[in-house]
């Protein structure tokens, strides 16, 4: 029997570059891939992060100048020091304006659902219900001072009715109003972004 | 005397059994062909070997660099939800001035545009922005007036006559309701 030396020699050759291309090859190549692959997505993530850090400064600059204006507004007051602020203010309109403080009287503040107390609004708000009596104009311009007030409160109009006129006075109106106190509700630990 | 070594290493053996020059021609390209194909495995294996350390070092320093930024990315995160928040305290305090004037706008507004004879007894309003204004007016043209004055505040707003009803001894003054609802 006689052995074909050159077609022996090519098969040989055929069966060695197959054998490297699947064992050795393709292997390291598919690692090579999946490397390249990981490392993309590290670029990827690397590139969202310091994008995200690019926008420290900026982000440091707002919160900054929103803390600032509301503090003017006394939203970061503790309830009772929310409601004090109130008093005041409508004491000093009352007194201002010549309108007769008739009644002031805390509402009930709705319990949240377990729903809404999963994700809490940021703002609380603490219901009153106040009714003023004066003159027309007088009531009018009380509820503006009330709102230009350094507190912070949604004020709507409840009822405005003909009052008892007194003998020989001018026509009185009484006035209802609900008022919601409003103030940052209690900011949860992990907003704490002071930097150690 | 000479001695004679009689036991040879291995490759004296080899290249005493089968010498280079004793290789039959016909088989030289073979051999080299198959030499090759190792060799170029051998060289495929070494310089993938080499790509992979190099890809790998590059991956480790980027996971160190993303372990850096993480902090503060997490720190940029925490702002944003920050701001976020305060934006949305200064959004709801702003709407709540804002809606203060507008509300005590539209009574002011209510309050001067009374045509002659007609004056009001009550002004209500709901927290969907619903308003109740009644009031009083000698001549019922009158009121068809204060309708028109009343929507000509809001024109987006639904103005209707509630009720209109005589009321007094004479039944001279009349008793009237308006609705004032916004439209969604």
């Amino acid at each position: 029997m006689s052995v074909d030396v050159p077609r022996a020699s090519a098969f040989a050759v055929v069966v060695i570059a197959l054998a490297g291309y699947t064992f050795v090859f393709r292997p390291l190549e598919t690692s090579a891939g999946d490397l390249y692959a990981q490392i993309d997505a590290a670029r990827t993530d690397l590139d969202r992060s310091t994008a995200m850090a690019q926008r420290i400064p900026t982000l440091e600059r707002e919160r900054s100048a929103l803390a600032t204006e509301l503090a003017h507004l006394h939203t970061g007051d503790r309830r009772a020091t929310a409601v004090d602020r109130l008093l005041r203010t409508v004491a000093g309109v009352s007194a201002h304006d010549g309108v007769a403080v008739e009644a002031v009287t805390a509402g009930v503040t709705p319990q949240l659902t377990p729903a809404a107390a999963a994700t809490p609004p940021p703002i609380e708000e603490v219901p009153f219900d106040l009714t003023l009596r004066g003159p027309y104009g007088d009531i009018i311009r009380a509820v503006r001072d009330l709102n230009d007030a350094d507190g912070t409160a949604r004020i709507t109009v409840t009822s405005l009715s003909n009052a008892e006129r007194r003998p020989g006075g001018s026509p009185q109106l009484n006035a209802a109003f609900h008022v919601l106190l409003l103030r940052e509700a209690q900011e949860p630990p992990h907003h704490d972004v002071r930097p150690r | 005397m000479i001695r004679f070594n009689y036991l040879q290493p291995p490759h004296e053996r080899w290249c005493a059994g089968v010498p280079a020059a004793a290789l039959a021609g016909s088989l030289r390209l073979p051999l080299v062909l198959i030499g090759l194909a190792f060799l170029s495995i051998a060289a495929t294996w070494t310089f993938e070997t080499h790509r992979i350390g190099m890809l790998e070092d590059q991956l480790s320093g980027l996971q160190s660099r993303i372990r850096t930024a993480a902090n503060d990315e997490r720190r940029a995160r925490n702002l944003m939800t920050n701001v976020a928040r305060l934006r949305t305290i200064r959004s709801a305090v702003s709407a709540a001035h804002r809606d203060v004037l507008v509300a005590t706008n539209t009574i002011a507004r209510i309050g001067n545009d009374l045509p002659p004879a007609t004056w009001l007894t009550s002004v209500g309003s709901t927290s969907a922005g619903a308003w109740t204004i009644g009031g009083r007016s000698t001549r019922v043209e009158e009121i068809g007036t204060m309708l028109r004055r009343v929507q000509a505040i809001d024109q987006h707003a639904s103005v209707r006559l509630v009720s209109i009803a005589a009321t007094g001894r004479s039944g001279r003054i009349l008793d009237f309701v308006i609705g004032w609802d916004q439209q969604p």
